[in-house]
Formats: C-alpha cells, structure tokens, sequence
C-alpha cells in the first residue's frame, strides 16, 4: 500500500511538473510573438524610408532624405492599380503612409498626399513614425519642408 | 498453502502494478523528449527567421555594403517551388516566405561564417535593394577567358566571398578544401571538360556552371547532363552576379521574377512621372524630352520586363536618353 502512495504521488509531482514547464513555454512563446509582430511594424516603416525610387536623383546619385514631388504623385496614382496592389500589400500591410508638405507658414496651401493606406483598425493597436523630409518640386526648382508620418497596425 | 497462494497473487500484483508505472512513467518521458525536441526545432526556426528579419531591415539602410556576419550554427534551406521562394532551417515544416525580398543565395547557407553584399538593383534607377547571401563554405571559381567576362566578374566579387581565378586546364589540378558548395563560372565561349569536372570534383558539391557571354546572357549548364540547359536573356550587371552566387537556375528564376515585377512596377512609376513632368512643363521647350516617343522607351522596359524578356537593350535606351537631358538644365526623367 505504501509503495502505491509513493508512485501516486511521484507521479503527481512530474505531472505538475510538466503542466508547469508547458505553461512557462507557452508564455515565452506568446511574449516572443508580441516581439515579432513589434517587428514587423517597424519594418514596415523601415520599409517606406528605404524606398530608393522615391528619393531625388541625378543621374546615378541620390539625395537620402530627399523625396520627388512627382514620384510621389506617380506613386499615389499607381499604388492600387489592380496589378501592382499585392506587391505593395507585402511591402507594407496594413499601414496608412501619408505625406504632408508644407508650403507656406499659415497652412493655407499646404498639401497632404496619402500614398497608401489600408486601415484596419478594429482591435489593433499602431505604431506612428514621423519623418522629416525634403520634397523636391524639381520643375519650379524648389524645396519644401515635409513630413512622412507611417503608421502601422498591428 | 494458503498463505502462500495469497503471496502469489501479491507478487503478480506487484509486477503487473510495476509494468503499468513504469510504462506510464516511460510516456511521460517519451512525450517530454518529444514536445522538447518540438520546441527546439521551432524555437531555432524562430531565431533563424528573426535573424534573417534584423538582416534585412538593417542591410535596407546600408546600400552597397559588404559584411561577413557571426558564424550561424545552423543550416539554411532555400526553396522554390509552386509557394514560392521560401527559407528555413533544414527539415521545418513551416517555412519563412520571401514574397517580395530580392535575396540570391546559393541552396544551403549556414553552419559558417555567413558573407551579406548588398546592391541597389538599378534599371538605370534605383528598383530595389539587393541581398547577395553566400558563406565561407560555399567556393566560387571562375575561369579565365580571352574576354575576360568571368574575370570582371571576378574582380567585382569582394575578398570577404570564397572565391578563385585560374584556368580551365588548371581546373583538373583544383583541390577540393572541403567546401560544402562550388559553384564555377566561365565564359560562353570557353571550353571545359565535363568529365574531368565530374572526376576530380565531388558532384554533390557542384550541379551547375555559371555561364555568361559578353552581352550578359546566362547560361546554367547542368553538370550531370550538359545538354540540360537553362538560358536566360541579357541581364543586368546585378541581375549576373545574383545568377553567380545562386549557382541554381531554380532559385536564380524565383528571385529574377521577383526583380522583373518589381522593374515593372518601378518602371511605370517612372511612365507616370514622365507624363506629369510632360504636364508640369506645358509649352516649355524640355517638354520634348517627356514626349510620348521617349514615354515608349519606358513602356518597352515595362513590357520586356512583364513578359521575362531580355531588358539590358532598353535599360539602356533610358539611360542613353537620360544622359542627353543632363546635358541640359531640364529636369532628367530619373
């Protein structure tokens, strides 16, 4: 009788045991993904101000921190074009890119140009990332202040 | 007698209760052993993944850089197939899609000191960045010819990349230092002896030759069957190196597709652009270079580029135009 008790309750013991061990993985697991997801977030942020096509160009040199007026133009009249829709899905999920130029002090003039936006904010939390830039209106040769504001859902 | 008949039922009691505990317990620990090798696998699966994400977010930010990365302890699988390009370490089940990332690797990266060389993908303007992915188990031996096609190639492959020069005569006398892959490139032109190849060299290593003539088309020539060819028409000098360090023609294919569509995709961009500078000028003289004859030299790319053609001709074509406008204070269309 007493050697049954013994094993019952050993094996209670590594019962628990592994329950416990199970849990503990689950939660790093769960906490790893939350990393991930953070990640990506910032990716695609990441995404949108590494894009070389937008930057000014001459030639083969590139201004970083520099945006052309009329690629961004170009931009927000292809992005959803039924043929080009998936590969800027990918490139930047669900986010909404806006630029907001700045052309003169008092606001009146000012432009905002919505590149992308696919929102989807039902139970999401998001991540807004605000850039400084330049906009080169290369035709009238001037340069605007800008900001590009990202923000990812998540 | 009794007694001892009661003892016997006690004893196989015993054994019986004994075989049912230890199997139990022997389960148990079977099942542990198995959800922990489970979460071994996913878990390196994962860090292999987040690795790769870190890369390529941070190589992003620096264009036209060399690096030889920490030594990756485990092995990487690249893929191609009806999913798509995809990446993993060997045997997981659930591996990492590249959906849009231009990344050229050879078939196997990993359990060494990995090589990162990053390039914009120019059509002559900025498509997208490149990610040239190898290791230092991965050799790469290019042939001298009277050309000298597979030498430029050479001397733009940075020092950080296994790689060597020498002959097609003096290939026979190569020794093997125990790379896991070899990928050996030469010119179209030059003649070299398959079998020898197959002789001195272990062909588990090697399963293609890298050929390239001096317009920048592409040939993979496999090794264990010379008349099985895959050609590809004439490239870009990035889209060439990115065929060298894959060494594949099935993953070479996935990642060039990649890069055509995003060239596409780039290319009607810099179409719309043309046509707003076209607007943005009015009867200002430039506006002849934003005409719809030079808008043409844009949809010919996009079209070659749509339809998997040859797109050196017409990146060209931009890039002769282009030049033309810098010449002149109008504003150049890239």
């Amino acid at each position: 009788m007493e050697t049954i008790t013994v094993v019952i309750i050993v094996m209670i013991l590594i019962v628990i045991g592994i329950v416990y061990a199970t849990n503990q993985k689950k939660a790093s697991l769960t906490e790893e993904r939350e990393r991930t997801k953070d990640i990506e977030a910032m990716t695609t942020a990441t995404n949108v101000l590494s894009m070389d096509f937008l930057k000014c160009t001459r030639g083969s040199a590139t201004r970083e921190t520099c945006i052309d007026y009329y690629k961004i133009k170009a931009l927000n009249n292809n992005v959803f074009k039924e043929e080009n829709y998936l590969h800027f899905y990918r490139l930047f999920g669900e986010s909404k890119i806006e630029i907001k130029i700045i052309k003169n002090i008092t606001g009146k003039e000012n432009e905002n140009i919505t590149i992308y936006s696919l929102e989807d904010t039902e139970n999401k939390t998001s991540i807004i990332i605000k850039t400084p830039i330049t906009i080169e209106d290369a035709v009238w040769n001037i340069n605007y202040f800008g900001i590009m504001e990202v923000t990812a859902y998540r | 007698m009794k007694t001892s008949k009661k003892a016997q039922v006690e004893i196989s009691f015993n054994w019986v209760f004994v075989l049912i505990a230890g199997a139990a317990i022997l389960f148990i620990f079977l099942r542990i052993i198995g959800t922990e090798t489970e979460f071994a696998q996913t878990a390196t699966q994962r860090r292999a993944i987040h690795d790769m994400t870190s890369l390529l977010t941070v190589l992003q930010q620096n264009p036209d850089s060399i690096s030889n990365e920490k030594r990756i302890n485990y092995l990487l699988e690249f893929n191609c197939n009806t999913e798509g390009h995809s990446y993993g370490i060997q045997g997981a089940t659930n591996p990492a899609r590249l959906p849009h990332q231009i990344i050229f690797s050879p078939k196997t990266v990993g359990e060494a000191r990995i090589v990162t060389w990053v390039k914009t993908l120019r059509t002559p303007y900025p498509v997208s960045s490149i990610l040239y992915l190898t290791d230092h188990e991965t050799m790469y031996i290019f042939l001298k010819d009277a050309g000298q096609t597979a030498e430029n190639y050479y001397d733009l492959f940075p020092e950080e990349i296994p790689k060597t020069l020498t002959t097609a005569n003096n290939l026979n006398d190569y020794e093997d230092e125990g790379h896991r892959n070899i990928i050996i490139i030469k010119n179209t032109d030059a003649n070299i002896n398959y079998n020898l190849i197959k002789n001195n060299l272990d062909t588990r290593k090697i399963t293609h030759v890298v050929s390239i003539n001096n317009n920048n088309e592409v040939k993979f020539i496999n090794i264990q069957n010379t008349n099985e060819e895959k050609n590809f028409g004439s490239l870009t000098e990035e889209l060439v190196i990115g065929a060298i360090i894959t060494g594949n023609p099935n993953l070479f294919n996935c990642t060039l597709n990649k890069a055509l569509d995003q060239t596409r995709i780039i290319t009607d961009l810099m179409l719309e652009r043309t046509k707003l500078l076209n607007t943005a000028y009015g009867s200002n003289p430039c506006n002849t270079y934003y005409s719809s004859i030079n808008q043409k030299t844009f949809q010919d790319l996009s079209n070659a580029a749509r339809n998997k053609q040859p797109i050196y001709g017409h990146v060209q074509d931009i890039k002769n135009l282009n030049d033309r406008i810098l010449r002149t204070n109008c504003v150049p269309i890239y």
